[in-house]
Parts: structure tokens; sequence; C-alpha cells
């Protein structure tokens, strides 16, 4: 029984990173349940009878996709700014590229812009939590604008932008994160 | 014969007032040039007539938008941030969702791709342009960095997180954006 459980889940597992692996590649009208089930090793049909259909899918990847990066950019730690940028630098290098892909076909898919839109919640409560310590010396009115900013410099489009459109290295995007945001928490104070 | 240019002409304007309204709604791919007769109130053999195809039509609609965009632009007195970041906004204000809608489909649209690479080629030459002297001497390395950064926080990327996906008014945008840049400016070398 256990060992059919183990042999259950690690289809499963197997199937979410083969899925994943093909939405971040492929536009998602392009992204068959077959080849996600060859990538697989498994049949078409289990992939159905698991997850149901190709938006079902593609909302359990992201939702184990996004368990991982939640668990990364937790690791964050409140109120050091080096460390917060050095961790985001460290998940756009894995994700930023797969984030853009995404991103660029919120408007023409609903179920995309679940994925994308639980991504920006997570981004939003992260810059929350991991800039508390500077948006609780603010004055309120001060505060919503502050966290704006923060989201946006910090949003992987200004990543994307630094890294490569104007193709900085990793540690130039870092350098030139880093003292955008210094200069936005210490100004204004 | 007077009669006969009028009705040419205002049938050109109305073909590319219904081609723009397309373009800007639905993917490229989706815009079929009977549609946009129909939209205009003229036949398809028209549309044909005076513009081509449908990848004519669409660059004649793009060269416009993007020679009132430059006009806008180049309104802006050098070295002047809050004009700068005003006019900035402005232009964002007007062509910024439809930029966005562009831009989410550069990969797959050969023509839309040539288009906003030309856009954020003027978008880099403008920032140069009108920021850059505020910069002062550095060394060429710090100065590529700080206009890359410039480049960034002044992107319509950054207007879209602000405005659409954070909800700031207008003026906010302007101030926060006024404010990333001058901060950028302020740091020295």
């Amino acid at each position: 029984m256990s060992q059919r459980a183990d042999a259950v889940a690690e289809t499963e597992r197997r199937i979410l990173e083969s899925a994943e692996r093909l939405f971040l590649k492929l536009p998602y009208d392009q992204v068959r349940l077959e080849d996600v089930a060859t990538a697989a090793g498994v049949s078409a049909p289990t992939v159905i009878h698991r997850f149901g259909s190709k938006d079902a899918l593609i909302l359990a990847a992201g939702r184990s996709a996004a368990e991982r990066v939640r668990r990364q950019r937790g690791e964050a730690p409140a109120g050091d700014l080096h460390g917060a940028v050095a961790n985001l630098i460290e998940h756009y290098e894995e994700w930023g590229d797969a984030s853009m892909h995404l991103l660029s076909q919120e408007a023409a898919v609903p179920t995309i812009r679940k994925v994308t839109d639980d991504g920006r919640a997570l981004h939003a409560d992260w810059v929350e939590r991991t800039f508390a310590p500077w948006l609780a010396e603010r004055p309120s009115g001060r505060r919503r604008r502050l966290k704006a900013q923060l989201v946006a410099l910090m949003d992987v489009y200004v990543w994307k932008i630094l890294r490569r459109d104007r193709g900085l290295g990793k540690a130039e995007t870092e350098a030139a994160l880093l003292e955008m945001i210094s200069a936005l928490l210490g100004a204004r104070r | 014969m007077a009669a006969r240019a009028a009705t040419a002409q205002v049938n050109g304007e109305r073909i590319l007032a219904a081609a723009a309204q397309l373009f800007g709604e639905q993917l490229y791919d989706q815009v079929s040039l009977d549609e946009v007769a129909a939209l205009a109130g003229v036949t398809v053999r028209t549309v044909v007539r005076r513009f081509g195809s449908k990848l004519a039509l669409f660059d004649t609609v793009a060269e416009e938008r993007a020679l009132s965009n430059r006009r806008a632009r180049e309104q802006a007195p050098v070295g002047e941030v809050d004009q700068a970041v005003r006019i900035l906004v402005d232009t964002y204000e007007r062509w910024g969702d439809l930029v966005v809608h562009l831009l989410a489909q550069e990969r797959r649209t050969a023509a839309i791709g040539n288009r906003v690479a030309a856009g954020r080629r003027y978008h880099r030459i403008w920032v140069k342009k009108t920021l850059s002297p505020l910069l002062g001497n550095m060394p060429p390395a710090l100065t590529r960095r700080r206009l890359a950064e410039l480049t960034a926080v002044t992107d319509v990327y950054v207007w879209k997180v602000l405005r659409r996906d954070l909800g700031l008014s207008r003026s906010g945008v302007e101030a926060s954006v006024g404010e990333l840049v001058k901060d950028i400016i302020a740091r020295g070398s």
C-alpha cells in the first residue's frame, strides 16, 4: 500500500516536473498533454486521470513551483538590504526568463493570469515582510508610495531590462538594484 | 475629382483608426483584414488597395504612433527631471497599455519584435540625451550602469506596475518615478 502510494506520488511529481518544463518553454497553446506525458514517461490518459485538464495541470504545476519559490524567497531575512537583494537576484537568475514567458501570455490566457497573479501577490508580500522595518518608520502617507516603488524596482521587469536588454552581468545587476534601493530607503525619511 | 480624393482620404483615416483599435485589442495573429474593413465601413478590396497587406497596415499604424510618441517626447527639455517625467507619463497614459500589449507579442510576431526593438532603442537614446547630462563626470563603467538604471526606472513596465498592478494615480506614478530618477542622479560617483 505505501509502496503504491509512493509510486503514485512519484508519478505525479514527474508529470508536474515535465509540465513545468514545457509550460515554461512553449507558448500555452503549443503545450500538448501527450508531450507532457511522454516527457514524464507515462500515458496521456494517466495525465488526464491525475490532473483532469491542461488548465488544471498548469495550475497544479504553478502551485508546486510557487511553493519552491516561496521557500527560497522566504530565506531573505527581514531588514537586511544586501541579503534581500542577493536573494532576489538568485530568484531571478533562475526564474526571471520563465516569469517573462508567462507574463507575455497572461492577457491572452486566463489560466496563466491566475499563475502570474499569484506571483505578483507573493512578490508584494515578500517586499512587505522583507522591508517591514523601513516601511514602518514612514508616515502612512509615504508608506504606500515607498512600498509601490519597492515593488516596482524589484519587479522582474526591471531585472529583465538591466540583465537582458542592457546586458549587465549578474553582479552588476545586483549592484544596480542595491544602489537604487538604498538610495530610495535613505532619501526622504 | 476633389470629392473623390476627399473620400479616399477619409477612407484611409477610417481604416487606420480601425486597424489601430483592433491591433490594440487583439493579438496580431487574430486581426483580420475583413474585420478591419468591416469596422472601417469599407470593403476588404479597399483596404488591400490602400495598404497592401496586414503587415503593411500594421507598420503604417505603428509608424504613426511611433512618430506621435517621439514628437511628444522631444518636447522634454534636457536636464529637467520633473518635466521629462511628466511628458513621459503623458505618453504612457496614452500609449502605455498598447505598448505593453505589443511587448507581450514581441517574440511571437516578427513585425512586432522589430517595432518594439526600435522603441527600446529610442527610449535608451532619449534617456541618454535628456537625463545623462545630470549624471556629471564619472568613470564610464559607472555611467553605463547609471544609464541602465535610468532606462529601467523610466521604462513603460515600471509605469505598468505602478499604475495598473498597484493602482497608483497618475500623479502618484509621476511622483514615484520622479523620485526614483532623482535618487539615481543624486547618488553621484
